[in-house]
């Protein structure tokens, strides 16, 4: 049969995904701490196709032995979607429980031959499903408020966690002060403080280092990630990662472009018409063949 | 599993609830008390779906098995700012400003049909007297109901009285028959936290005891800061003037515009969307 008749359609099939990846970057233009997914296209492995029973171009003449013609693929399939975690430009909020971590500054890794930017993350957790223990989520959007309990959480009531992963009681750091950026401060290695309650101890916000996010984290619900890679990710250090800082009172806006993604859009439906084209032709051919057959 | 319509469509609606809320500052940039509040969002569900578990196929691919497209953005906020709005002068004596973020008089609305008396918190200090029926004036909010004294009772005055004082932590003075006499002392009750006050329109806030649960009470959130000898410190009345909305309208505009764009960015989408349905549909031409 025609073997580009799958091969168009599974154009069609991946720029459609490649239109759902975009479409959901250009909802969260707006989503504190959300990262670009990319979608990443691959195409079918290679198969290998014969002529059977060559003839060598010459006359007919018994058959010949099967001959190679060469490698093909059947069409392409979105193989990946891969956040893109640069960081997003912080934005001032003035609320005192908002916090954006800035870590552009990190020194580069090598791993596996590539150089790769290594990422912080707060820790949140979720309570688990169906009476299971909690789970650990990781997530850039320091979104956060101080819940009827005392604890701070993030908007959907996920408790964030303490450097020993316990939930951070806001209420206790306060004492009777009332919350505002004056009586709860942050320093830029995200230890939270009171200064103005006497006898609080300082709580320092969990935070873990990534070396390579784009391939050990993984997005789940509500702007947070899970985390993949082997073990646990590494805590974040204060004296090892001077370049991280956090800041109050900010939160880190999305990092899609929209201008580029609007771009990306035009490219996906002319490619994506580009491919209806092409099953159209099939169509025409074979339209043609069935006339041919009815004489 | 054509999802792009849906993300589409949920980043219209969460940018339109954006632009509703910049509308509604917009509107109140000159209600007395009021607090400008913003829309804040969060991404939606993800799904990991399995697609191509055979190793051979994912050849040179290092992000985890499995592809995880996510279904558009959703509010997860509707944060209040609670920032203090300019003072301004006025000439009525029950005007009463009221310094410290995080302080509030408190306002009892009577409960209609049987039911029990509404407690709320405002900052809006532009009040009026009525006379009652025992011969005395009434101290009411804008929307008719009585503000509380320390003690948890209806604010109330002498009719005859003149000269109406209000100091700096709440107590009343007034002359009554040529005589000096201190009335009762207007409560001023700060709120620790004010992520949990539910703004109830009108410009007032209450404590949502019942999504709580257990057995909260609003006196668990609300502490009267004026029941002893000291004020905390930036708290306290000022007669004679009002608290400015704290809209601030270059911020708000800016905002606008750019709650517009994303609201027609995705909006754009949608009409995307719908021309690749369309191209699809063409693929039979009959």
């Amino acid at each position: 049969m025609l073997r580009g008749l799958d091969a168009a359609a599974s154009g069609m099939i991946a720029n459609q995904a490649r239109q759902d990846a975009l479409t959901n970057n250009l909802a969260n233009v707006n989503t504190p701490g959300y990262k670009t997914d990319n979608a990443a296209f691959r195409s079918f492995p290679e198969v290998l196709i014969e002529r059977i029973r060559d003839t060598g171009g010459g006359a007919m003449e018994g058959l010949g032995a099967k001959q190679v013609l060469g490698q093909i693929t059947h069409g392409v399939y979105n193989q990946e979607l891969v956040p893109n975690f640069a960081q997003g430009d912080a934005y001032e909020t003035e609320d005192p429980l908002n916090f954006s971590l800035e870590d552009g500054m990190l020194a580069p890794q090598v791993i596996d031959g590539r150089s790769v930017q290594p990422r912080t993350f707060f820790k949140v957790q979720k309570p688990g499903e169906n009476g299971g223990a909690p789970e650990i989520f990781y997530t850039r959007s320091g979104n956060w408020k101080m819940n009827a309990a005392g604890y701070l959480a993030t908007p959907e009531g996920y408790q964030v966690l303490d450097a020993n992963n316990q939930p951070i009681n806001v209420r206790a750091l306060l004492g009777t002060q009332p919350l505002s950026k004056k009586t709860l401060v942050v320093t830029p290695q995200g230890q939270l403080t009171a200064p103005l309650s006497p006898g609080s101890q300082p709580v320092q916000l969990g935070l873990v280092r990534v070396d390579n996010p784009a391939l050990t984290m993984v997005k789940e619900a509500d702007t947070t990630f899970r985390y993949t890679g082997a073990g646990q990710p590494v805590a974040f250090n204060p004296v090892r990662d001077t370049a991280v800082s956090i800041r109050q009172g900010y939160l880190e806006r999305s990092n899609v472009d929209a201008g580029r993604t609007m771009m990306d859009m035009m490219n996906v439906i002319r490619s994506y018409e580009a491919n209806q084209k092409v099953l159209s032709a099939y169509d025409t051919t074979l339209q043609k063949l069935a006339e041919v057959a009815r004489v | 599993m054509n999802h792009a319509m849906i993300n589409s469509a949920s980043g219209v609606r969460a940018m339109q609830l954006r632009v509703d809320t910049i509308a509604n500052n917009l509107a109140n940039s000159d209600t007395v008390g009021f607090k400008s509040s913003d829309t804040t969002f969060a991404a939606m569900l993800t799904r990991n779906l399995n697609n191509q578990p055979y190793t051979e196929y994912e050849q040179g691919r290092q992000t985890p098995y499995g592809i995880r497209p996510g279904f558009g953005a959703k509010e997860a906020l509707q944060v209040v700012d609670y920032k203090q709005g300019a003072m301004k002068q006025t000439d009525s004596p029950t005007d009463l400003f009221l310094q410290g973020e995080e302080a509030f008089f408190r306002v009892q609305r009577a409960g209609v049909n049987g039911r029990p008396n509404e407690t709320y918190f405002t900052r809006a200090g532009n009040f009026s007297t009525l006379p009652t029926a025992n011969g005395q004036l009434a101290l009411l909010t804008a929307q008719g109901d009585a503000v509380m004294d320390t003690a948890g009772r209806p604010v109330q005055i002498p009719s005859n009285a003149t000269n109406f004082t209000v100091n700096k932590d709440g107590q009343i003075v007034y002359r009554l028959n040529g005589v000096e006499t201190q009335g009762q002392r207007i409560g001023i009750y700060t709120v620790q936290n004010l992520n949990i006050l539910n703004p109830a329109g009108e410009n007032y806030y209450r404590i949502p005891v019942e999504q709580i649960g257990g057995n909260a009470q609003w006196t668990d959130y609300a502490r009267l800061a004026n029941g002893g000898a000291t004020l905390p410190d930036g708290v306290g009345i000022q007669q004679k003037a009002l608290e400015a909305s704290n809209v601030d309208l270059r911020k708000e505009m800016t905002m606008l515009i750019e709650a517009q764009r994303s609201l027609q960015f995705n909006a754009r989408a949608i009409s995307y969307n719908d021309q690749m349905s369309d191209i699809t549909n063409r693929i039979y031409k009959g």
